[in-house]
């Protein structure tokens, strides 16, 4: 897992995964930049994550977050490397609305998606 | 003398818009083609007469089947010229060859040699496009008065503008892709401000080329922006019906799409539709269970194909 911190320029090329938030351990570095589902920016890309930083983002309903990768040999799981679950977590976590339906639609969604990582992860170990 | 600056700009994209379809008529996607979906969906109550009679309304297919029926493989001593013989002679599974390789479709499984990225984003499209296909027809039951296999054909070709600008490589679409990520908007803002024109118009152009029915060209060209806007402002119930199974095979997450950014729901298609919170959860379930053996169907029909030379 990754421990190092990364300069916001570097963490641009960074080789990243997603986790969800309850799998943050301190040290991890943001390899996205985290906003609320107002829009509000909670962290920028490249911050060395702390417990504290996961408080606040399971406080706003956030999920899932991109980290980056150090050891691109220990990705936490196929899944989480392919295209589509990194395009799609960031979609949710950054861009929730108002619309009641989109809302709900999307709060179906995370929940979908964290638990096939979680799945996907239980099968590797 | 100098034209305003909007005609310009209009006239510039028209151009581009125009040699991408003529680079793309140089593909091997064959011909136009109106031949339903339920052809190559394998609906077994689909007879060969059927197929016959859509098929003879595209002379291009027509000729297709009649020639490899009269081929050395199926070996006749006499000329067939009738389509249903024809067609009884090569059997069901070889007229469904034929006719998925004629098909629009086949775009999304073109793949280029020593392109990496090009084919990912295809593939991406592709399965994208089949979970917005079975969204769209999923949400029929929601409207009375739309044709199921519209519905369908609409969702699975409403990026066909996003694969012909992959596939063609165009520098504009690249540099939008580039803004959309850096700025946070969609993609398809994005091509606006540097193509001047957007997937959704260019697909939209696509069908007509490629001659379909005239509602699924609107409701690929109307995707993003479901009311007609103007002083007859109208809401095209296809395209309201294409722009919320977009927004579901978002969520569903299968698949590339080019942008990061959920479009925000038209209220006028969540009215049309009736969506409630509630149907949130049952839609993206639905939309589960039917996508992985529908995806497995319509590739195996559309094999990936390798091209050269573009």
């Amino acid at each position: 897992m990754p421990t190092n911190t990364l300069s916001p320029a570097s963490v641009a090329l960074h080789p990243r995964t997603l986790i969800p938030v309850d799998h943050i351990e301190p040290g991890m570095v943001l390899a996205e930049s985290v906003h609320d589902h107002d829009g509000r920016l909670l962290a920028t890309a490249g911050t060395p994550l702390t417990q504290r930083h996961q408080r606040q983002m399971r406080q706003r309903g956030i999920m899932m977050v991109a980290v980056a990768i150090s050891q691109p040999d220990r990705v936490p799981s196929a899944l989480a490397t392919s295209l589509e679950t990194t395009v799609v977590a960031a979609e949710m976590v950054a861009h929730a609305q108002r619309d009641p339906f989109m809302r709900e639609l999307m709060r179906v969604a995370r929940e979908r998606h964290a638990r096939r990582l979680v799945s996907a992860q239980g099968q590797r170990r | 003398m100098a034209l305003p600056v909007s005609t310009q700009i209009k006239q510039h994209s028209d151009e581009e818009m125009a040699i991408l379809l003529t680079q793309l008529g140089q593909l091997p996607l064959a011909s136009p083609l109106n031949v339903t979906l339920g052809t190559l969906l394998g609906d077994p109550q689909t007879s060969l007469d059927e197929i016959a009679h859509s098929v003879r309304a595209d002379p291009t297919v027509a000729t297709r089947l009649l020639r490899a029926a009269n081929s050395a493989f199926f070996g006749q001593v006499e000329p067939i010229a009738d389509l249903t013989r024809a067609m009884r002679l090569m059997g069901l599974e070889a007229v469904r060859e034929i006719i998925g390789d004629s098909s629009l479709l086949r775009l999304f499984s073109l793949r280029l040699p020593g392109q990496p990225q090009v084919n990912a984003h295809l593939g991406g499209l592709w399965k994208h496009s089949v979970a917005t296909g079975v969204a769209a027809r999923l949400l029929t039951r929601r409207v009375p008065k739309i044709d199921d296999l519209a519905a369908f054909a609409a969702g699975l070709l409403h990026d066909i503008g996003k694969a012909a600008l992959a596939l063609l490589g165009s520098a504009g679409f690249a540099e939008a892709m580039q803004l959309a990520a850096a700025e946070r908007v969609p993609l398809v803002a994005a091509e606006r401000q540097v193509m001047r024109f957007d997937h959704a118009l260019l697909g939209r152009q696509i069908c007509e080329a490629w001659g379909q029915p005239e509602d699924v060209c609107v409701a690929v060209g109307r995707h993003h922006s479901v009311r007609s806007g103007g002083l007859y402002d109208c809401i095209s119930p296809l395209a309201a019906v294409v722009h919320v199974a977009d927004i579901l095979a978002r969520a569903l997450g299968v698949g590339w799409w080019g942008d990061r950014v959920m479009p925000r729901l038209d209220p006028a298609a969540s009215a049309l539709l009736h969506l409630e919170p509630n149907d949130a959860p049952e839609l993206l379930a639905a939309l589960e269970e039917e996508y992985p053996r529908v995806l497995a169907h319509l590739s195996g029909l559309f094999p990936d194909r390798i091209v050269s030379g573009l």
